[in-house]
């Protein structure tokens, strides 16, 4: 089957695996290649506009089966400069800030990102998620969505597991491919394969299991 | 019959300080018709969507919707929960004229509004992507359609809908023309920005549309009639 993947760093296997964590085994997106033609479209730390931007600049007839993992609202898409990245025109709360200290030249736009976040953001962005789903559905119905709020909970149950806080990891990098260890990559892998036939996935926290290799191989 | 209009200023019955000097043609539908109106000056699409049409889109034979333009923007005001003189206007962003003129003559705004004004403003000015809200707003003119595919959709302005041909900003330039003003840039005392006579003449059409159960109104602006130079005593100087 050829399958194109959109979403955020729970589906990017790419980006910071390069030229460093190679010791990092496979993602879930590494397991379903085993079986499948896969184009990777996502990208760590990108907004569902992002993505949906992507898949409606693909051909989609090329593809057999789309899956869309959906991440959170409260991410922006915004182009400060035209030549950047793509990894710099997506924003969240937390991103923006941390960045003006990189980008000196850009730190009134990065701090406008970051205060809209603060005092203006609503949910408002929960209903434009809502919508911009639906318009996915509508241009490949069998589309395979996995939401943000299903997977999360995986990533969290390993963190918890390590009895860490979320302010403890900010001093680290997540050296996990698609936030998960190796183990529930290959269990997460296993259940999208099953359910690739479907458009949307039952998602049991208590199916993935507890990290086997200790914090500092993932995180680093 | 039993009607919901719901929009922006181009369907309230409410003008520049309540000037109150002629029937709007949402006023003049109440003839007839029992007619409930939601409408809000400045408002937002998600805000009308969302306060209104979800709660009520299923109690009215006929909707009526004006669909204002992408990127207005509505936010939760502090000052509306402290003072008593509070207008709902304050949380509807309609331009970004529009924050200057509340952070500077409106005394009883909040610092901590104040503060979300000038945040606003730099939003609107830096970092708002017109191609995102133009889509959003896309898809919720095809969420309204998916309740109500009766709904009478009415334009306000050139980007409201993809399939328009006309809009009622037409109307108010030509009108601005005769005036020679610049449209947006005064205190508006004609209700719904057209003068009394394009006022009826819009509830005559509206009227038409809903008894053939049209899902549009005919804005062509061939229906509509330049005012006379004096009606530009309504444009008032700010």
């Amino acid at each position: 089957m050829k399958i194109a993947i959109f979403g955020d760093s729970f589906a990017d296997d790419r980006i910071n695996w390069k030229d460093k964590w190679q010791d990092v085994g496979p993602s879930w997106v590494d397991y379903l290649r085993q079986y499948h033609n896969i184009d990777n479209f996502s990208l760590g730390g990108s907004c569902l506009y992002y993505s949906k931007k992507k898949f409606d600049s693909v051909d989609l007839n090329l593809y057999d089966k789309i899956i869309f993992m959906v991440t959170e609202s409260a991410r922006r898409y915004q182009v400060i400069k035209e030549d950047s990245p793509d990894e710099h025109k997506n924003w969240n709360w937390t991103s923006s800030m941390a960045r003006a200290g990189q980008f000196p030249n850009d730190k009134k736009y990065l701090e406008t990102i970051h205060n809209f976040f603060v005092y203006m953001h609503n949910e408002s962005d929960e209903y434009f998620r809502r919508l911009m789903i639906e318009d996915i559905r509508r241009k490949k119905s069998n589309t395979l969505i996995i939401d943000y709020d299903d997977i999360w909970k995986i990533s969290l149950k390993e963190i918890n597991y390590w009895k860490k806080r979320g302010y403890e990891l900010k001093k680290y990098e997540d050296a996990r491919k698609c936030h998960m260890t190796e183990e529930n990559n290959l269990i997460f892998g296993k259940l999208i394969q099953d359910s690739i036939e479907k458009i949307e996935v039952v998602i049991n926290v208590d199916h993935f299991v507890d990290p086997i290799k200790n914090f500092e191989h993932y995180f680093r | 019959m039993k009607i919901a209009i719901l929009g922006d200023s181009y369907s309230s019955s409410i003008a520049f300080q309540g000037a109150n000097h002629f029937k709007s043609w949402s006023e003049l539908l109440t003839r007839k018709y029992e007619v409930n109106n939601y409408s809000e000056n400045g408002s937002s699409l998600y805000y009308m969507k969302s306060m209104f049409f979800d709660k009520i889109y299923n109690e009215y034979e006929k909707i009526i919707f004006c669909i204002t333009a992408p990127g207005r923007i509505t936010f939760k005001v502090d000052t509306a929960e402290r003072n008593p003189e509070y207008v709902p206007w304050y949380r509807h962003i309609p331009t970004i004229w529009t924050i200057d003129a509340r952070i500077h003559q409106i005394k009883e705004l909040t610092d901590l509004d104040k503060k979300r004004y000038k945040i606003l403003y730099d939003y609107i000015l830096e970092i708002q992507d017109i191609e995102y809200e133009e889509y959003i707003h896309r898809m919720m003119v095809l969420d309204i359609l998916k309740k109500r595919p009766d709904a009478l959709l009415i334009p306000a302005f050139p980007t409201s809908l993809v399939d328009q041909v006309d809009c009622l900003e037409n109307v108010t330039k030509m009108e601005d023309a005769v005036f020679g003003k610049r449209t947006g840039f005064y205190g508006d005392e004609r209700k719904c920005h057209m003068s009394a006579k394009n006022n009826e003449i819009l509830a005559d059409l509206v009227e038409k549309a809903l008894l053939s159960d049209d899902v549009r109104v005919d804005l062509q602006l061939g229906n509509f009639v330049k005012p006379s130079p004096s009606e530009g005593v309504l444009l008032i100087d700010l």
